[in-house]
């Protein structure tokens, strides 16, 4: 994970966490504390920490999830504010199964500007969108008999009159 | 238009997109919290619609904490005014229904509506039934409808958004709670707004915006206060020095298009952010906490001080004869927009006194405005010994280019990246 655009802040400290899976990674202690979770670890352990272990999280999400926290390490100044807003819609713009995979875990990290992003992302993808486009966009199974949806239908008719 | 950077480094594997194909519903399987979350972003009409999805989001909507209310479209028809209202007490009359679920509090209530409601009766109502309920957050844009007194005293508030409403009123507000104030186009008078201000014992942020620049702002308020941000109405630099001297928290403060600021003089404790935006002639900031600071005199030429030791970011964007002097070692990065009179013989010798102020800088964005901007011969030393990246934005039809840049690398010695745009 490189970035060569970030901005200027030249922290060094390291730490490591460990994925679901059992893989190590060293990340700038700068990005990880983006997360409110590891942040709070790292407080109670304090410098004898040897590797944080998350159980939630697997490696290939938190690839990810750290690729943002590197980018959001430094507070973005007004010259940067487009440039970032570019960055992040292109973050966002990943296939589904990793979106909710994300999701979840910026959800265990306490990563807020990220589950932000992440649900408003959602959020797009469902408004102006008919019930049964939205069935087919998240592939969600329609598990009422016909009598039962026109039930409901009925009954929230006062909202779609 | 700025030119388009390098595109980002993406670490880790590149992701397989496979398009329109979802092998699983993964959204149902999400916890209520984050499909909350989710609706949080979303009209109230687009989650109610979604109860017909399957039997996961049955009664999804009913339980979710925030309520968004807005027109069904643009139209202005008697019509759909009534179908809002009808919609409104519907959304609300459920909650009624679910109240023995606690999971039905309502968290935030958002309406924004260009119909009237001033002779909705049932208006009223809706704010009792919310308080009540303990709201904790209204966003509320109706046109020029006036507050309800039970909302000034809501004590479970701690975010209050009003747009192009009304405020009117003669006794103290008790939002003991709140902690965002946002006014944005409200009419108000003096009194009703001191008396809303006073109320607010722990506020932290208020964001006021008037309707026409003649309404006067004069209030007192407590010092928990972090974030101000006031346009669009006059005030003194009088009351706007003492304000800040009394709010020991001030990190953010932004003054846009506000009247009355000739001389604005700024000495803020724990200011960290300035951002001001409007004719001023003369401006001096003291400040030993101030990092990021944007001043921008819409082309004024104008005097200015600044002395902040931890600045590191400052985009100024002024005339270039403005007279300016900078004592912050620590700047790192800048913007600087300069407009430049036709013809201007002095234009040079101004260029380079202004981009002295910026030794220090590594970092810089700097646009010219002017047509006919001279270069002559340079007998100072260069102005920007340690600039390492320049990104330049230059007019699409400037003459001399070639002398612009044979001046921008003695200016900038140990440049290593130089950007030029010079796109309409």
């Amino acid at each position: 994970m490189a970035s060569s655009t970030s901005g200027s802040s030249s922290s060094s400290k390291v730490v490591k966490i460990r994925s679901s899976d059992n893989e190590n990674f060293e990340v700038e202690e700068a990005a990880a504390a983006r997360s409110e979770t590891i942040k709070k670890l790292l407080e109670d352990v304090g410098d004898d920490a040897d590797v944080i272990p998350l159980p939630n999280v697997d490696a290939k999400t938190l690839v990810k999830v750290m690729e943002w926290c590197k980018k959001h390490m430094d507070d973005v100044d007004e010259l940067n504010k487009e440039e970032m807003k570019t960055w992040d819609a292109e973050f966002v713009d990943m296939d589904q199964s990793c979106l909710y995979n994300v999701l979840l875990a910026a959800n265990f990290l306490n990563i807020k500007e990220l589950l932000d992003q992440l649900t408003q992302k959602v959020a797009d993808m469902i408004k102006g969108k008919s019930p049964e486009e939205i069935r087919a966009t998240f592939n969600i199974k329609n598990d009422f008999t016909p009598e039962e949806e026109a039930e409901i239908r009925k009954q929230n008719a006062w909202a779609f009159e | 238009m700025e030119s388009k950077r390098a595109k980002r480094d993406c670490g880790g594997d590149e992701v397989e997109k496979v398009p329109n194909t979802v092998t699983e519903d993964r959204i149902s399987q999400l916890p209520d919290p984050l499909i909350h979350y989710i609706f949080s972003f979303l009209p109230t009409f687009y989650i109610i619609q979604m109860s017909i999805l399957s039997k996961r989001w049955r009664r999804m909507w009913v339980s979710t904490p925030f309520i968004y209310l807005e027109d069904f479209c643009g139209i202005h028809k008697k019509k759909y005014c009534k179908r809002l209202l009808k919609f409104v007490s519907g959304c609300l009359r459920y909650r009624k229904l679910y109240k023995q679920v606690p999971e039905t509090s309502i968290t935030r209530f958002q309406f924004d509506t260009s119909y009237s409601l001033l002779n909705a009766s049932r208006v009223k109502g809706w704010f009792s039934f919310l308080i009540e309920k303990n709201v904790k957050e209204l966003d509320l844009h109706l046109k020029y409808y006036s507050l309800p007194q039970s909302v000034l005293n809501a004590v479970s508030l701690t975010v209050l958004k009003l747009n192009g409403m009304v405020l009117k009123t003669t006794s103290l507000s008790t939002l003991h709670s709140l902690k965002v104030l946002f006014l944005i186009g409200v009419e108000f008078d003096a009194n009703s707004l001191q008396n809303l201000i006073s109320g607010c014992p722990i506020i932290e942020d208020l964001h006021l915006k008037g309707r026409y620049r003649d309404i006067h702002v004069g209030f007192s308020i407590g010092k928990t206060l972090k974030y101000l941000s006031l346009s669009g109405v006059t005030i003194t630099c009088q009351w706007l020095e003492g304000l800040i001297y009394g709010l020991p928290l001030l990190e953010r403060l932004t003054l846009y298009s506000c009247d009355g600021l000739k001389n604005i003089s700024i000495s803020g404790h724990s200011l960290k952010s300035l951002y001001y935006e409007g004719h001023s002639e003369n401006i001096s900031i003291v400040s030993h906490s101030l990092t990021t600071l944007h001043v921008d005199t819409w082309f004024d030429a104008f005097k200015a001080t600044f002395r902040s030791p931890n600045l590191v970011y400052l985009s100024l964007f002024c005339r270039v004869e403005s007279v300016i002097s900078i004592e912050a070692p620590k700047l790192l990065e800048g913007n600087l927009k300069l407009s430049y009179d036709s013809k201007c013989v002095t234009s040079y010798d101004n260029t380079v006194h202004l981009l002295a102020n910026f030794k220090s800088l590594k970092k810089m964005k700097l646009c010219m405005r002017g047509q006919d901007i001279i270069f002559s011969r340079n007998t100072w030393t260069p102005p920007l010994p340690n600039l390492k990246h320049l990104m330049l934005k230059i007019p699409y039809h400037l003459k001399r280019k070639s002398e612009l840049e044979d001046f921008v690398y003695w200016c900038a010695p140990s440049l290593e990246t130089l950007e030029i745009d010079d796109k309409k």
